[in-house]
């Protein structure tokens, strides 16, 4: 078992590291600058101050190389005076963009927003409670009205209730979420003045956007559990515990249930990140200052590092979360082992 | 799977194909044959945006009329590019037109011409004037009023907080507070069409561009069509464009599944194929990338490039969904590879590659059409998604996410705008669920055995 668990964590760092070299990468392959922005005599220095004047990967050369950075282009076409670049000698490994930000990352921090005074840090911070509150909501939402609705109609499958709660289901796949959002503004807050239609002041504003996230997921739940429990209800083991007698009640909470639950618990880590996505478009429909937005802002305006500690923070939760869903999978069917 | 289930039952019995018995199977499943039709309408409606935009809606993707409000359905606007030209005599006749009768015609000439021919359609007991209840029907009168009233100020007020505010003493109503208004005091009130769309649709005519027509320059004038359901913010024909967003929408769903496709199978044959630790590995890569946030590396490599090329949009989409393609192949790879006739393929010195791509993958093509199916809708959800946000497919060009992102904007204004495409969007997938669906059913061999 904690074999089980060091051998994820190790893959996890390393799938972590993927991550950041391949954002790292596309930030850097980008062909503009943070720093294009800015005002003309503070381009070098933002430049300098973000190590964009380095090579983003490690180049071992042997003949002396000047790295053409975004600021001596800048330079160019500008005619701005920097001061001296960065000149790798022969045969040396230069400082790199990379090891700079990996370095920033160990030392436990997120680094320098580029466009404001911030650091990443406290730029997303503010938004985080907005987004979590939001991304929980939704999955409560998904899992305590989709595995019921799931069990009832695998339950009575070909049934009145099978239908009628698939059919649902199925629209509730069909629908994207950027469209129900603002049907439910237009119904709830714009006709009915339920809930407020922009923002987010009392916990009872952030029930339209958790239903709109949540909505979705409830549906593919259902979905999942109504097959998990299709398949299980054949299996001997239920025939068996039937035959003995037990009440139907035990036969499904103590029997079926635990094993109709494998996909779903299989889907959460897809639903999750799903769910951080799905938060982006929810986030910006219902005006909410969540990390979403952030996110979006930030490329488009591309400040790089609010950016790239985005998706570090993004991808160490999903990585972390996929750990924990592998364990409680392995607990709940005996036949998987540890390995 | 036909291969390898050799005939075996009674010697005369007609043996079924598995696609048969699954056609079979899902020619009795109403709502995936229903789902089916629908996907077909919208694929000859998106293939057919060129004839439908000539002869159903007359407006083409990008024609603007600029009004102050998106005009809701049933308005109508004047196609400045698919015209028919009205025969030169009765309504449309020179010297009708050319009221004043200087020999030219003027712009404001041909807005009171346009108003003219409205007027007689709105005249429904051609008394020469309109009733209230009359008047409400007239294609700029929004909102309608709640009840029919003779009491004007009401009107007014919604139609002041319209108009531009130079405007505003055309809105004066019922001028002689008899309860019915006179050709002239509608006149006042409606604009059928906007002095700058009266301009453009002189343009067509006015050889020497002086903003006059002679009687030579005139040949007749295009009829005000219908905006079946209404137009946008910019006065573009709401179903025009929709109609070509299903194509672009369409375009997208397939395409990057094509390439999902091609991916995914390639990855989890040669996983299933070759096994060992191959097949750990690639497996390991898989079951890893499962739970990354792909949609924000999406996001990062689009809104950082600032290319809204469509054929990136198609591989970025296209590569982030094999990955349970592959599981799917290999699965079946891996069950069927053991079987006689892959055994035989192989003593014949047939080329693992050769084997993979002709005897594996036909085989297990069954559960690859179903995924296919379902991963189109998926695709098209994505597409929307990255619209929506404004990083998919850019101006001219539209899709439903986009339609349904400006539709957003104007949501109080024109709802009509947001609630079109999203319509289109959740019918079009829902038919595309239950499609897959029904083709998992029929294909499905487990359910083939009861």
């Amino acid at each position: 078992m904690t074999r089980f668990i060091l051998r994820r964590l190790v893959s996890s760092i390393f799938v972590i590291l993927i991550i950041i070299t391949a954002s790292l990468w596309i930030t850097r392959q980008a062909p503009s600058n943070p720093c294009l922005k800015e005002r003309e005599s503070n381009t070098c220095a933002c430049v300098k101050e973000n190590n964009l004047d380095q090579p983003v990967f490690p180049i071992y050369t042997e003949i002396p190389i000047t790295p053409v950075a975004e600021c001596q282009m800048w330079q160019k076409s500008s005619g701005f005076e920097v001061g001296p670049v960065n000149v790798l000698g022969p045969g040396q490994w230069g400082e790199t963009q990379y090891f700079t930000y990996i370095g920033t990352l160990a030392s436990g921090s997120l680094g320098q927003s580029m466009k404001t005074d911030l650091s990443v840090w406290e730029t997303l911070s503010a938004g985080i409670p907005f987004t979590f509150q939001l991304g929980l909501q939704a999955l409560f939402i998904a899992l305590l009205i989709g595995i019921p609705a799931g069990l009832v109609a695998g339950l009575k499958q070909n049934q009145i209730q099978d239908y009628s709660l698939m059919t649902v289901a199925m629209l509730g796949v069909s629908i994207p979420n950027f469209v129900l959002g603002p049907v439910l503004i237009m119904l709830f807050s714009l006709e009915l003045g339920w809930f407020a239609a922009v923002g987010w002041d009392s916990w009872w504003d952030s029930v339209l956007p958790s239903i709109t996230l949540g909505l979705y997921y409830t549906a593919y739940i259902a979905r999942l559990t109504r097959g998990g429990m299709l398949e299980i209800v054949r299996q001997d083991f239920i025939r068996t515990a039937r035959a003995k007698g037990l009440a139907e009640q035990v036969v499904v909470v103590r029997h079926a249930l635990k094993g109709a639950l494998l996909p779903v618990v299989s889907y959460m880590g897809p639903a999750i990140a799903a769910m951080l996505t799905g938060s982006v478009v929810v986030e910006e429909i219902f005006g909410l200052p969540g990390v979403g937005k952030e996110f979006v802002r930030s490329a488009l305006n591309r400040d790089y590092n609010v950016v790239l500690g985005t998706v570090i923070m993004y991808s160490s939760i999903l990585v972390i979360l996929n750990m924990v869903v592998d364990v409680v999978y392995t607990w709940l069917d005996p036949r998987v082992s540890y390995d | 799977m036909s291969d390898s289930k050799p005939e075996e039952g009674t010697q005369l019995e007609q043996g079924t194909s598995l696609w048969i018995d699954a056609l079979r199977r899902l020619r009795k499943n109403y709502a995936a044959m229903a789902g089916a039709a629908i996907v077909l309408f919208m694929g000859f409606i998106a293939i057919g945006y060129e004839v439908l935009s000539a002869n159903l809606t007359h407006f083409t993707l990008d024609e603007q009329h600029p009004f102050v409000a998106p005009k809701p359905p049933g308005a109508r606007s004047v196609p400045i590019v698919h015209y028919d030209l009205m025969s030169t005599t009765g309504e449309w006749a020179f010297e009708k037109i050319d009221i004043n009768g200087d020999g030219v015609i003027t712009d404001r000439e041909v807005q009171q011409a346009y108003w003219r021919q409205e007027f007689r359609t709105l005249d429904e007991d051609s008394d020469g004037s309109l009733s209230y209840g009359e008047y409400v029907r007239a294609p700029l009168s929004l909102p309608p009023p709640s009840e029919f009233s003779t009491d004007c100020n009401k009107w007014e007020m919604v139609r002041v907080s319209l108009a531009p505010i130079e405007n505003q003493d055309i809105f004066l109503c019922d001028a002689g507070d008899d309860g019915r208004i006179s050709y002239e005091e509608a006149g006042k009130l409606v604009e059928v069409i906007t002095i700058g769309e009266a301009r453009s649709v002189m343009a067509l005519k006015d050889a020497n561009e002086d903003g006059e027509l002679t009687p030579e320059e005139y040949g007749g004038f295009p009829a005000p069509r219908v905006n079946l359901i209404g137009t946008d913010q910019l006065g573009r024909d709401l179903l025009t464009r929709l109609i070509y967003g299903a194509r672009i929408s369409l375009a997208v769903g397939l395409i990057a599944t094509l390439v999902s496709f091609l991916i995914g199978v390639t990855w989890g044959a040669t996983a299933g194929f070759v096994g060992g630790k191959v097949d750990n590995l690639m497996m390991r890569i898989v079951d890893i990338m499962y739970g990354l946030p792909f949609m924000f590396l999406v996001i990062l490599l689009i809104s950082v490039f600032q290319t809204r090329s469509l054929f990136l949009l198609f591989m970025a989409l296209g590569a982030i969904q094999w990955l349970t393609m592959a599981r799917i192949v290999r699965g079946q790879v891996i069950s069927l590879k053991k079987q006689e006739f892959v055994e035989a393929a192989r003593c014949i010195g047939t080329p693992s590659a050769a084997i993979i791509f002709r005897h594996l993958i036909p085989n297990a093509l069954g559960p690859i059409i179903v995924y296919s199916t379902l991963t189109v809708p998926a695709v098209m959800l994505e597409e929307a998604f990255l619209s929506f946000l404004g990083l998919g497919v850019q101006a001219p060009l539209t899709s439903w996410g986009a339609l349904a992102s400006e539709g957003r904007q104007n949501m109080e204004a024109a709802p009509w705008m947001i609630i079109a495409p999203g319509l289109a969007l959740a019918v079009t997938l829902l038919s595309m669920n239950f499609l897959g669906d029904g083709l998992r059913d029929a294909l499905d061999p487990q359910l083939r055995k009861d």
